[in-house]
C-alpha cells in the first residue's frame, strides 16, 4: 500500500531535517526510490516545508528512549567526536530511514549506527554498542512456554528465542561498559559538572585487552536483564539462530538430537515460516 | 445489530475530565474533587491508556467508587494488523475488566512509529484517502470483538494532513464502513480546518452526526515557527473560538451524543470551570 509507505516517509521527513531539505529542493532524486505514487509526491511537496521541522524537539524525544538503553556506547561516541549532533545524525542514517521503511524497532537500529560511526573513532564504541544491544534483545523479548515439544522436524525454521540476547565482544569490553556507567553516575549526581573542566571524564575507561568474552543475555520479561558466560558451540549456534533460520543449518556439525535441545531448553523456539 | 440501533443502548455519561497516566499531584485538577464540587462536570472519567503502563492511583481511587469510565487507548494503530499480538489484546482485556468502560475510543492515526516499543511514541493522522479507509475499519471492527466494547475513533491533531478527502469526509466513510460511532475532537477539528484554510464549519453538513457518540474540547495554543503560525492541541483551559464553533454547532445537532470531555486534565479547578460552564450551556440549547 503505498499509502502505508507515504506515512512512513512523512514519520522519517518529521525526524531528518536533511530529508526534507532534500525532497524540497530536489524532490526528484530524493523521492525516486521512495514507493509513493506521483499524486503523493505531489501532496507532500503541497505542504509548507516548515511544518516538517515546527517541532526542532522530535528527535530528541525518540533518542532520550534510545540512549537509556545505549548509555555505554553513546558516551563514548560523543566523548570521542564532541558533539551531540553526532547522536542527532541516526536520524539521517541508513539505519534509521530502513528501520523506519520496513516497520522495524529503533534501538537495534541505534545500536548498529553506534557500531558503524564508532568504528573509525574508537574500538571500544562497537564492542559496547554490541553488548547493549544484546541486552535490548533480551529486554524486549519473552521466554517461551515450559511445555516440553517433539523433536523439531529438520525443515523447521528456528530462532533463537526472543528473550535471549547472545553477544561475543572483543576482551575487556564489559569493563568498559562498566567503567563509563561509573562516570556516567558520577554526572548525574552533580548534572552541572559535565559543564566544567574538571568534572568526570572518560580518561581512566579501560582499553580493550585480551580474549574475547562470549555472554548471553536474558531477559525476565519484565524489563530486567541479566548477563551470564556462554559457552562456544551454544553461543555459536544461538548467533546463527538470531534471524530465523532452518533447523537443518543449525544442527550441521552438531549432536543429532542438538537443535531439539534447544527447543525443550527453551533456548530457541520453531518460528513461523 | 447495526450501529445506529445499538447506539441506543448505550449509557449517557454527561460532561467529564480526562485523566493520562501520571498527570495529578499538587496544583493540577484532580477528578474526585471535580465530581465532588461539580458533581455535573464531573460525570465520568475518561481515562487515557497505554496497557503496557496500566492505571494510575487516580484512575483507580475513581475505580474504587465505581464511577462510570471510557477507555481512550494510547497505543493502537488500528489500520496494522501486527497490533493486535496476543500479549496485548490479552492486557487490554483485563483493563477493559478493571475499568467496565461505557465504550472504547481513541485517535486513529499513528500512536508510534513501526512496532509498539518505548520511545516509539507520537501522534500522526492517518492520509486521508480512500485506499486508508479498509484497513482501519478492519481495526475498529477487530477491537470491538476482541472487547466486547464499542470502539470511537477519533480524529487527531497533526503537523501536517495528505490525501484527497477532507478529515469529516474521512472520519464519515469510515465509521459507516466500520458500522461504529464517532469521538470528533473539537479542537483537533479546528487545528484541522486552520491548516487548511477552511472555516470551521466545513464539511461539516456532510458529516453522519447521528454516529457522533463523543466530542472533545480542549484549548489550543498559537505560535510562530519561522513566520508560520502553529496551533499546538496543548489542552490549556481556554479553547479557541473555532473550537467553540465547532462544539456548539455539533452538540445541538447530534441526537446520540452521550459524553463531552473537556481535556483540561494538566490545569487546576478554577480556571476550567468556565470552559466547563460553556460546554454545559452548550449542551442544554440542543
Amino acid at each position: 500500500m503505498s499509502a502505508v509507505q507515504l506515512q512512513r516517509l512523512v514519520v522519517r521527513m518529521l525526524h531528518d531535517p536533511q530529508l526534507v531539505a532534500a525532497v524540497y529542493e530536489s524532490p526528484e532524486t530524493a523521492l525516486a526510490d521512495e514507493e509513493v505514487t506521483a499524486t503523493e509526491r505531489t501532496w507532500i511537496l503541497a505542504q509548507d516545508r516548515r511544518r516538517f521541522t515546527a517541532d526542532p524537539l522530535r528527535p530528541r524525544r525518540v533518542l532520550k528512549g534510545l540512549l537509556d538503553e545505549y548509555k555505554g556506547s553513546a558516551a563514548l561516541l560523543v566523548g570521542a567526536t564532541r558533539r551531540v549532533a553526532s547522536l542527532d545524525r541516526f536520524f539521517a542514517s541508513t539505519a534509521f530511514h530502513a528501520a523506519i521503511r520496513q516497520r522495524r524497532a529503533l534501538a537495534p537500529a541505534f545500536g548498529d549506527y553506534l557500531a558503524t560511526e564508532g568504528a573509525a573513532l574508537d574500538p571500544r564504541i562497537a564492542a559496547v554498542a554490541r553488548l547493549e544491544q544484546a541486552f535490548s534483545r533480551a529486554r524486549r523479548g519473552r521466554a517461551p512456554s515450559t511445555a516440553r515439544l517433539a523433536p523439531v522436524a529438520a525443515d523447521a525454521v528456528v530462532m533463537t528465542a526472543p528473550h535471549l540476547g547472545p553477544v561475543r565482544v572483543p576482551g575487556g569490553t564489559l569493563a568498559v561498559l562498566q567503567a563509563v556507567e561509573q562516570v556516567l553516575f558520577e554526572i548525574s549526581l552533580t548534572p552541572v559538572a559535565a559543564l566544567a573542566e574538571d568534572g568526570p571524564t572518560l580518561a581512566a575507561v579501560p582499553a580493550l585487552a585480551g580474549d574475547d568474552e562470549l555472554y548471553l543475555a536474558v531477559g525476565d520479561g519484565k524489563g530486567a536483564v541479566t548477563l551470564e558466560p556462554c559457552a562456544p558451540l551454544l553461543l555459536e549456534s544461538l548467533l546463527v539462530a538470531v534471524e530465523p533460520v532452518d533447523a537443518g543449518r543449525l544442527a550441521w556439525n552438531r549432536p543429532d538430537d542438538w537443535v531439539s535441545r534447544l527447543v525443550n531448553d527453551r533456548l530457541v523456539v520453531v518460528a513461523a515460516r | 445489530m447495526s450501529f445506529l440501533t445499538r447506539v441506543k443502548k448505550l449509557p449517557r455519561l454527561g460532561l467529564g475530565v480526562s485523566t493520562e497516566y501520571g498527570v495529578g499531584g499538587a496544583g493540577v485538577l484532580d477528578p474526585l474533587e471535580l465530581r465532588r464540587l461539580h458533581p455535573t462536570y464531573g460525570g465520568f472519567l475518561e481515562v487515557g491508556v497505554e496497557a503496557a503502563k496500566g492505571l494510575d492511583a487516580n484512575a483507580r481511587a475513581w475505580l474504587t467508587r465505581r464511577w462510570p469510565t471510557t477507555y481512550h487507548f494510547l497505543d493502537i494503530n488500528l489500520d496494522e494488523p501486527e497490533e493486535f499480538d496476543p500479549h496485548w489484546l490479552g492486557e487490554v482485556r483485563a483493563l477493559v475488566h478493571e475499568l467496565r468502560p461505557a465504550w472504547l475510543c481513541g485517535d486513529a492515526g499513528l500512536w508510534h512509529l513501526g512496532p509498539r516499543d518505548r520511545g516509539h511514541m507520537l501522534l500522526l493522522p492517518p492520509i486521508l484517502t480512500h485506499e486508508s479507509i479498509g484497513p482501519m475499519a478492519a481495526g475498529i471492527a477487530r477491537l470491538r470483538e476482541e472487547t466486547g466494547r464499542e470502539v470511537l475513533p477519533e480524529n487527531p491533531p497533526g503537523p501536517l494532513f495528505l490525501g484527497d478527502l477532507h478529515l469529516l469526509d474521512f472520519f464519515g466513510r469510515l465509521a459507516e464502513a466500520a458500522d461504529t460511532g464517532l469521538l470528533l475532537d473539537c479542537a483537533h477539528l479546528a487545528i484541522y480546518q486552520q491548516q487548511q484554510g477552511h472555516d470551521p464549519l466545513t464539511a461539516l453538513d456532510g458529516l453522519p452526526l447521528d454516529r457522533v457518540v463523543e466530542l472533545h474540547v480542549a484549548g489550543a495554543m498559537v505560535r510562530n515557527h519561522e513566520g508560520l503560525e502553529i496551533v499546538e492541541d496543548d489542552h490549556t483551559p481556554e479553547p479557541l473560538p473555532a473550537t467553540w464553533e465547532i462544539y456548539e454547532h455539533v452538540a445541538a445537532r447530534a441526537p446520540n451524543l452521550k459524553a463531552v470531555v473537556f481535556e483540561c486534565e494538566k490545569n487546576s479547578l478554577e480556571p476550567c470551570l468556565p470552559g466547563f460552564a460553556r460546554i454545559a450551556a452548550g449542551w442544554r440549547r440542543a
